[in-house]
Order: structure tokens, then C-alpha cells, then sequence
């Protein structure tokens, strides 16, 4: 199972960074396995509007994405943080990611109150289709992907 | 070819991308010398370029002088398709923020007179608009019915929840899309997001602002729209909050999908798109409708609030509405389009609808001056009131604002958020601002010029210049 801690460890053969975009932002992620690729995006996206500290979790959520191509499971995936985000008032600050039997993904997101976390920038509310990018690389996946802020 | 080597001179401040490989229709760009190297980047240009290549699209893709990049369609693009002849509708074309949109609350008090009692209103400001993450919205809904209600009459249903006045709803835009609002076609999901926010600014470039009209540029249209020199206005920018952004998703998602079934292949997946009239254009345009009114209604819910923060704390809380603009969105309207008049499908993804004197849309006392276009600056510059012009251009299309020059991220390693609320409360603005971050990665050296951005749009012939405002406090979302 692979786990994204937040922050991130540049250092390390997974992580994220956040790269220029002139209205909005792109987030770029890598790791040794899709999901490892898939939870460092997720730590990502957080990255842009939370400093999640050393904030203790309380709750965990199940996340569960049906088999469908790799772009479409990140842009699930990210479009589900935001969800919980959004509607529960819910922040991930740990996320455990396995692969499905199936094709799909499966895990869960540790979460936090919203109020919790010290908010540090705009809120993410969409994630584009606009230069996306998920593959393995070199034994490597790397993802790129665009979110609206 | 690149795009920017392709741009040829076409006029005063506009530029032409000639047709090549997919392109239906060329590109024009509105954009001054001075602009020109912000506007002529290379994304920019490749999405215009890509805009182009749309079935059914007329006329033009065009880029007005606050373009920058943006996914799928450029910020600041205007593209028109035709109904009747397969015309496409792209939920890209409208943005994630559908109905994102500006409107302008004047004051009866000169700012000398609010002066005194600046600090306490943007206290009493900050205080009653939400900002940020979370803390729900100023209008807690009884139940479903009742967002049900707003996604159905928008303004209207505001107003009779007692948010206001009927005489907001005559300056507020209503049923400018040219398609009715279909509550039913917006998602579970989509609902969910919109229940707490009705009455909320969010985050990102959004924000409440209280000017003061520095300078009057055209002394008739000013005083048709109620506006002298030295007033007090209040400016309110955010739209439909979650609720539209995952409509835009909905939709972007379907039509991707849908698209083989027509045929239709696109340079970039954020332009995914199906004619206008087909069950899924139809369907999002029934939701696009319905998040405009979800936008209207919660510009209006923070107008009141805003009435209350005045009453609370200046001499009176009188602000009238001058008018209400949606710089996102789709909407159905005729146009002379060569010999013929045509039902064309006009986007306009950061850019405002800008109507001449004498259009029949306009209300009675605005119609001999024409449209109000409302174009916010950045923080510590400058916001501009405008006036739609005959002929006008671009499908009677105008800028949006000032338009990003620099990343945030560029902009976050040349300022920091407490250096620069230090910078604008050195000149007199009042700042409340959600995360020290946020106010720094909107900081004005992120933006062009504003005041070269307007005056390139009326030496375009898009629209003239009425008044300048200068900011006296900032809620900053």
C-alpha cells in the first residue's frame, strides 16, 4: 500500500511540486508505482491552500475508483478531495492507496477538521484536462496535471 | 508556423492569426505595443489558435487585451459558434467558475465623509462576508426547495428571501443567457457543493472592495449611470462557487465522451464540446443557466450583507445596485453575421458582454447610454467602469479585468503577503484577508496594467472608458 505524507520529501524517489501557471496552478508528482504517483498528487493538491502541520487526524474516509484509464483515476481522485473539501469541510493529511484486484484503486484518506489546518493560499475547485499527463517513465510515474483555483 | 509569428497587424490594437492547418475561422487578438509581449506568449496564442478550430465557430476567435493562459479556451477569449449550422457549446468556453461575475453598489456618501468610519466598516465587512475555507455562506438555506428555488430564479429568489430589493433586479442581467435554467440537470454532486456556500466569496482572485470614483472620464454616461468623482462604491467579484465548477466538470466529462457520436475532434480535452443542439448541449446549457442564476443569487445575498456592514457602520447603508455582470458564461443571442442574422452560441471565458445604446436588453434607463461593463483591476490599482459602443466588436465583447501577467507562484517569490498589506496600507487601503498567501499571489504586480488593458479596448472600438475607481479596503477571499 502506498502512503502520501504530507509535506513532501524532494529528496526522496516520490514527491510533488507545485510548478508556474500564469491564473491557476500545476501540480507535478512522481513515485516508484501508480499509486504512490496518485497519493503524492493528492499531497499536492493540499500543498496549495493547507499547512497541515503536525495536525492529528480523526477520521478516516474510504476512497474507491473504479477501473477506468490512468488519467481518468487521477482526475477522479483529485476531483474527490476537492469533493470532501468542498462539502465536508474535511482537509487529507495522510492517504493510503492500494491497487484494486479489479484495475481500479482503493484505499483511504486521513482527514482533518478544515478549521484545523492553517489555510495558506486559494482553495483548489476543478481539476483541467488541459495538458494532464500520468505514465511511467523509467521506472518512475510522473503525473502533471492543472488544477483551478 | 508558431502562433506569434503568425500575428500580423489588423488594425488599431488588433492583431490577426491567419488560418492554417485545423482553424475554421482566424484568431484576433486586441492588444496595444505596450501589451503585446504578455498577450503574445506562446500558450496563448495556440489556444486562441486551438479555439478555432471549433465546429460551427463565426467571425473569429478572439483574445481580448487581458488574455492570458488559461486550459482549453485562453482567459479573456470570446468565441461564437452557430446554432443552425452544428454549431458547439463548450463547457471549457465558459470556465469552471461559471457566472463569475462583478457588480457595482454606489453610495450616496463622498469618501471624506466615510473616511471616519473606514476602519469600522471593513471591520463590520470582514466580519459578515465569508472568505476562504469553509464557514458556510451568509444565507443558510431551509432545504433542497429552496436551492432548488435559486438554481431556477437566481437574483429573483434572493430578493424575495429578503435579500434585497426589486429595484436590484431590474440593473441585474436577468434571463441574458437566452436559455432557460434547468435545476433538475444539475448534479447530486454539484448540489451538495452549493448547499452551505450561497452568500460567499471563496477564495482565489475574488474579493469586496470599498472605492471612491477618482476620476470621471465621460460626464453624460457617468451621470446616466449615477456615478460623480470622489463617491463611495462598493465592488463585489466571485461567482457560483462550487456548485458551478462542478457543473463545468459534469459536463466536460459527458461531452468527452459524447464527442465521437458527433464526429467532433478537439486540439486540447478541455475543449470537449457537442452541438449546441443535441441532448447533452441542450442539458448543459440548462445547467450552466441554472449555476448563473446560483452565481446572481450569490452576489446578491452578499450585497445585503454588505448593506448591513454600511448600516452598521457609516453614516448610511444605502448602496444601489448599478448593474450586475457575468464575465463566464454561454449565451444564445442574434447577430448580423455577414448578410444574415444568426442565433449564434457566444462564449465568453473572462470577458463581459458590453451592449451599445439603444439595445432592447437593456433596461429603460440605461438603453439610450448603453451597458455598464464592469472590468476589476488588481488590488491597489485601479477598477474601471466602461460602456458598451455601436458597433462594437468581438460579438459585443470586452475585457475582464486587468488579466494575470506573472504565476502565483512568480508572484509569491517577489512579494510576501504581510509585506504587501504593509505596501497597500501605506496608501491608505484597508486590508481583511483570509491567508496572508492568498493576498500575495494576487498582489497588482501580478497583473497588466489595467488602465492600458481599458484604454486598448476603447481605441479597439470594444467599449469607452466612464469612470475610474480607486480602492479604499479590500476584503480579500
Amino acid at each position: 500500500m502506498a502512503t502520501g505524507h504530507l509535506p513532501a520529501d524532494l529528496s526522496g524517489d516520490r514527491g510533488f511540486l507545485l510548478a508556474p501557471h500564469t491564473a491557476d496552478c500545476i501540480l507535478e508528482a512522481w513515485g516508484p508505482d501508480r499509486v504512490t504517483c496518485l497519493a503524492e498528487a493528492v499531497g499536492a493538491l493540499v500543498s496549495v491552500f493547507a499547512d497541515v502541520g503536525d495536525t492529528a487526524t480523526t477520521t478516516t474516509l474510504p476512497v474507491v475508483l473504479e477501473p477506468a484509464p490512468t488519467p481518468d483515476l487521477l482526475v477522479e481522485l483529485l476531483e474527490e478531495v476537492i469533493y470532501t473539501v468542498d462539502v465536508f469541510g474535511k482537509v487529507p493529511v495522510h492517504v493510503h492507496l492500494a491497487e484494486a484486484e479489479d484495475g481500479g484503486v482503493a484505499g483511504d484518506l486521513e482527514v482533518v477538521e478544515a478549521a484545523e489546518v492553517v489555510l495558506i493560499g486559494s482553495v483548489p475547485k476543478a481539476v483541467s484536462w488541459h495538458g494532464l499527463e500520468i505514465a511511467e517513465d523509467g521506472g518512475t510515474w510522473r503525473c502533471r496535471v492543472v488544477v483551478d483555483v | 508556423m508558431s502562433p506569434r509569428r503568425r500575428l500580423v497587424p489588423d488594425g488599431p490594437d488588433r492583431w490577426r492569426i491567419e488560418r492554417t492547418g485545423a482553424m475554421r475561422v482566424p484568431g484576433v487578438v486586441y492588444a496595444s505595443q505596450a501589451l503585446l509581449p504578455a498577450v503574445a506568449e506562446e500558450e496563448v496564442l495556440e489556444q486562441v489558435a486551438n479555439v478555432a478550430t471549433l465546429p460551427g465557430i463565426v467571425s473569429a476567435s478572439y483574445a481580448m487585451p487581458d488574455v492570458h493562459w488559461g486550459y482549453g479556451f485562453p482567459i479573456g477569449g470570446v468565441a461564437a459558434t452557430d446554432v443552425g449550422r452544428g454549431g458547439v457549446v463548450s463547457p471549457g468556453g465558459v470556465g469552471f467558475d461559471i457566472s463569475c461575475g462583478v457588480r457595482l453598489l454606489l453610495s450616496p456618501l463622498d469618501a471624506t465623509e466615510l473616511s471616519p468610519h473606514l476602519e469600522a466598516v471593513m471591520d463590520e465587512l470582514d466580519a459578515r462576508i465569508p472568505t476562504g475555507l469553509g464557514g458556510g455562506g451568509v444565507w443558510p438555506l431551509a432545504g433542497e426547495d429552496e436551492l432548488i428555488a435559486i438554481l431556477g430564479y437566481g437574483a429573483r429568489q434572493a430578493v424575495a428571501a429578503g435579500f434585497g430589493t426589486d429595484a436590484d433586479l431590474a440593473r441585474c442581467d436577468i434571463g441574458d443567457v437566452g436559455v432557460d435554467p434547468h435545476p433538475e440537470t444539475v448534479s447530486d454532486r454539484a448540489r451538495a457543493r452549493g448547499r452551505r456556500q450561497v452568500g460567499s466569496l471563496g477564495s482565489g482572485n475574488h474579493f469586496l472592495e470599498v472605492q471612491v470614483v477618482e476620476a470621471v472620464l465621460d460626464e453624460l454616461a457617468a451621470a446616466a449611470f449615477g456615478l460623480r468623482r470622489g463617491q463611495v462604491c462598493v465592488m463585489i467579484h466571485c461567482g457560483s462557487r462550487g456548485l458551478g465548477h462542478q457543473i463545468c466538470s459534469d459536463h466536460v466529462q459527458s461531452m468527452r465522451a459524447a464527442m465521437h457520436r458527433f464526429g467532433i475532434e478537439v486540439p486540447d480535452p478541455q475543449l470537449a464540446c457537442v452541438p449546441v443542439d443535441s441532448a447533452e448541449g441542450r442539458a448543459y446549457l440548462g445547467a450552466m443557466a441554472a449555476a448563473a442564476n446560483y452565481g446572481r443569487a450569490n452576489r446578491q445575498a452578499l450585497t445585503a450583507a454588505a448593506r448591513d456592514a454600511f448600516t452598521a457602520a457609516a453614516p448610511t447603508g444605502t448602496l444601489d445596485l448599478l448593474y450586475d455582470v457575468s464575465h463566464n458564461l454561454a449565451s444564445l443571442e442574434w447577430h448580423q453575421v455577414g448578410h444574415e442574422l444568426r442565433l449564434l452560441c457566444v462564449h465568453r471565458k473572462g470577458a463581459t458582454r458590453a451592449l451599445a445604446p439603444g439595445h432592447p436588453e437593456l433596461p429603460d434607463d440605461l438603453r439610450a447610454t448603453g451597458q455598464p461593463v464592469l472590468v476589476p483591476g488588481s488590488m491597489g490599482t485601479a477598477s474601471f467602469v466602461l460602456v458598451g459602443v455601436s458597433p462594437g466588436g468581438a460579438f459585443s465583447s470586452a475585457c475582464h479585468g486587468a488579466g494575470r501577467a506573472l504565476s502565483r507562484h512568480a508572484a509569491l517569490r517577489k512579494i510576501s503577503g504581510t509585506a504587501l498589506r504593509k505596501e497597500l496600507e501605506s496608501q491608505g487601503i484597508a486590508v481583511r484577508a483570509a491567508s496572508a498567501r492568498g493576498l500575495a499571489e494576487e498582489a497588482p504586480l501580478a497583473y497588466k496594467d489595467v488602465d492600458e488593458v481599458v484604454a486598448t479596448c476603447e481605441r479597439a472600438g470594444l467599449a469607452r472608458r466612464v469612470a475610474r475607481l480607486r480602492p479604499l479596503g479590500v476584503v480579500k477571499g
